[in-house]
């Protein structure tokens, strides 16, 4: 069948179930769940991605990314879902050093969840700060994904040099109190970061959908994965937090996120309205 | 160039055009009429009377004169253009007519080449800089003036310099070896800092990654450098310095619209938070604490030399 002669409807309609399909592929082989995402907001990042490959069509883009990591990669980076930072958003990390370590500064042992920590870059970030202010002795943070290749990146403590001045930047604007530089080492291309930081992080699979509580903490970071979400599954991960988190324990969620319009909302009351930082005091 | 000079010489190529930078540098700085000229001799190591200074191995020595037909330099001076730095803290607090800029860093590199600098001048005439070199003929020769350096550079440590220079300088090409060529070759930096230790430590250790160094010895000859070599890709910065500090000679760089995103790394006292903050005000695109860790700057240096393809 030649393409001239398809009419749109039928070409809309092979559109859509290669998108379903592309979308079933990327969750199954990587994890990565957009199957509930806005539709159009999808469709029309996915076309740019076909156009900017150089591809003919959306099924020529699933063999791309079921067989090139860094495909996925630019795919990803099209859905604007940015990979991570170290000290992303710095203001965060300020207004936690300035709010909440001063009510964890006496705890006998710090429990932080790091949910969805991609590769690492806040894990890394939290025990940096957590150094600095000399309670990272007594700290276990526990990042997890659902994404075991990405904690398998996490764990080396290895990142890109390309991305070092916009971490070195927002280091110094969330407050950092040494300097950056030593806590990394250039080799080549990549950036190593002092094993000493890996000390008292546990990496482990994770997933908020399917998968329960395992802990209870003092602090649960969950910034920028909610916003993915539709509403009832978002109602589900605060109940998750909800249980997982001790009487007077914290929660930092991600710019655009927040507890207020959720199932929860009554629980917690607010450390930082911008940065989102809460308490839970029920 | 005389016609008796010998088709090679072995020496250190980097260091030499350092010293002739400087003279020649200097030269067109205080000479606002006539010429500035040099040249190149060969002449028989029986000439000097002060033998101590001489190379012992080699017969010849190689001459390089830059003469000029500027202000001069009375005799009173003539020592101290040279002894800037040589005070007793290792600081200079007082310029010599701007004549400073790198003289005594020149005297002390012409001295690890296994040579010296002489200089005549009288004022309103002009001066006569001559830098002294042995004509080293064998390959044997070029490891005596890597030795040179490497007693230099023990001599460093053995003093207490603030750089705790060489054991972290073998470690770095012992990484050098493992990693192949660094991407920090041909890189010029910028130095300023009035503590001659910590200019020669420095400078000894970014010539292991074939860096283009250039110095100054306060913020105010700073801005002359950089403004003479806008190709600068990275400054260090030390903060307290005679005359300009380093907070105001950032703050003056990054008025300047061409300067406005180039690297300016300060090197600050680990202690002094509200210095960091000044730096930071003032435009610094990093911090460095002092004592310098030299691997944590060449991975510094690595970052802010990153430069994306295309």
């Amino acid at each position: 069948m030649n393409n001239d002669i398809q009419n749109p409807i039928q070409n809309e309609e092979i559109e859509k179930i290669e998108i379903d399909l592309l979308l079933e592929a990327i969750y199954r082989y990587y994890g990565y769940d957009f199957r509930n995402y806005a539709s159009s907001f999808i469709q029309r990042r996915i076309l740019h991605c076909v156009q900017k490959e150089k591809l003919t069509s959306i099924s020529a883009l699933q063999e791309k990314i079921l067989r090139d990591p860094e495909t996925m990669k630019k795919l990803f980076s099209h859905f604007s879902i940015n990979v991570t930072e170290m000290f992303r958003d710095p203001e965060f990390f300020k207004s936690f050093r300035t709010n909440i370590i001063p009510y964890v500064r006496d705890y006998p042992n710090i429990r932080i969840w790091h949910v969805g920590c991609s590769t690492g870059e806040e894990v890394y970030s939290m025990a940096i700060l957590l150094h600095e202010e000399g309670i990272y002795e007594k700290a276990k943070i526990y990042a997890t994904d659902l994404n075991a290749k990405m904690l398998d990146q996490a764990k080396k403590g290895t990142f890109s040099l390309s991305n070092m001045q916009l971490y070195t930047k927002n280091y110094i604007e969330a407050g950092g109190t040494s300097d950056f530089s030593e806590y990394y080492k250039v080799v080549g291309e990549k950036v190593v970061f002092n094993p000493f930081l890996q000390k008292n992080m546990i990496y482990a699979e994770h997933n908020l959908v399917t998968d329960s509580s395992f802990n209870e903490f003092d602090i649960i970071i969950c910034r920028n994965v909610l916003i993915y979400f539709n509403k009832s599954l978002q109602n589900e991960v605060h109940q998750l937090f909800y249980e997982s988190l001790s009487l007077g324990g914290f929660l930092g969620l991600g710019k655009r996120e927040g507890v207020r319009f959720t199932s929860h909302g009554n629980c917690y009351g607010e450390i930082d309205a911008t940065e989102k930082l809460y308490r839970k005091f029920i | 160039m005389e016609p008796d000079l010998p088709k090679y010489v072995y020496t250190d190529k980097h260091r030499l055009q350092q010293i002739l930078n400087n003279l020649l540098s200097n030269a067109f700085k205080f000479t606002e009429t006539g010429s500035i000229s040099l040249v190149i001799q060969k002449i028989m190591k029986e000439r000097f009377k002060n033998e101590m200074l001489v190379s012992k191995q080699a017969e010849y020595m190689l001459a390089f004169s830059v003469i000029d037909t500027g202000i001069g330099i009375p005799s009173d001076k003539q020592r101290a253009i040279f002894d800037a730095f040589k005070q007793a803290d290792g600081t200079t607090s007082r310029k010599y007519g701007g004549t400073g800029l790198g003289l005594s860093i020149s005297r002390e590199t012409a001295y690890l080449l296994g040579g010296f600098i002489e200089l005549s001048s009288a004022v309103g005439e002009g001066s006569n800089f001559t830098l002294y070199l042995p004509i080293l003929q064998s390959s044997e020769k070029v490891v005596e003036v890597k030795s040179y350096i490497e007693e230099a550079s023990a001599g460093l440590q053995s003093e207490e310099y603030s750089l705790d220079i060489v054991p972290e300088v073998e470690e770095e090409s012992k990484h050098l070896k493992k990693y192949g060529k660094s991407s920090l070759k041909n890189k010029k930096v910028l130095i300023v800092d009035d503590d001659i230790r910590n200019v020669y430590a420095l400078t000894i250790a970014l010539e292991k990654h074939e860096m283009d160094i250039i110095v100054a010895e306060n913020g105010r000859e700073g801005i002359e450098v950089l403004q003479g070599n806008p190709d600068t890709d990275i400054i260090l910065m030390d903060i307290m310095m005679p005359e300009m500090d380093g907070f105001e000679a950032i703050r003056r760089i990054r008025q300047l619209s061409k300067y406005k995103a180039l690297p300016i790394i300060a090197l600050t006292a680990k202690a002094m938070k509200k210095s960091r903050e000044e730096c930071l005000d003032a435009g610094a695109t990093d911090f460095i604490s002092k004592p310098v860790n030299i691997d944590q700057l060449f991975s510094l240096m690595h970052v802010w030399l990153y430069k994306k393809e295309g």
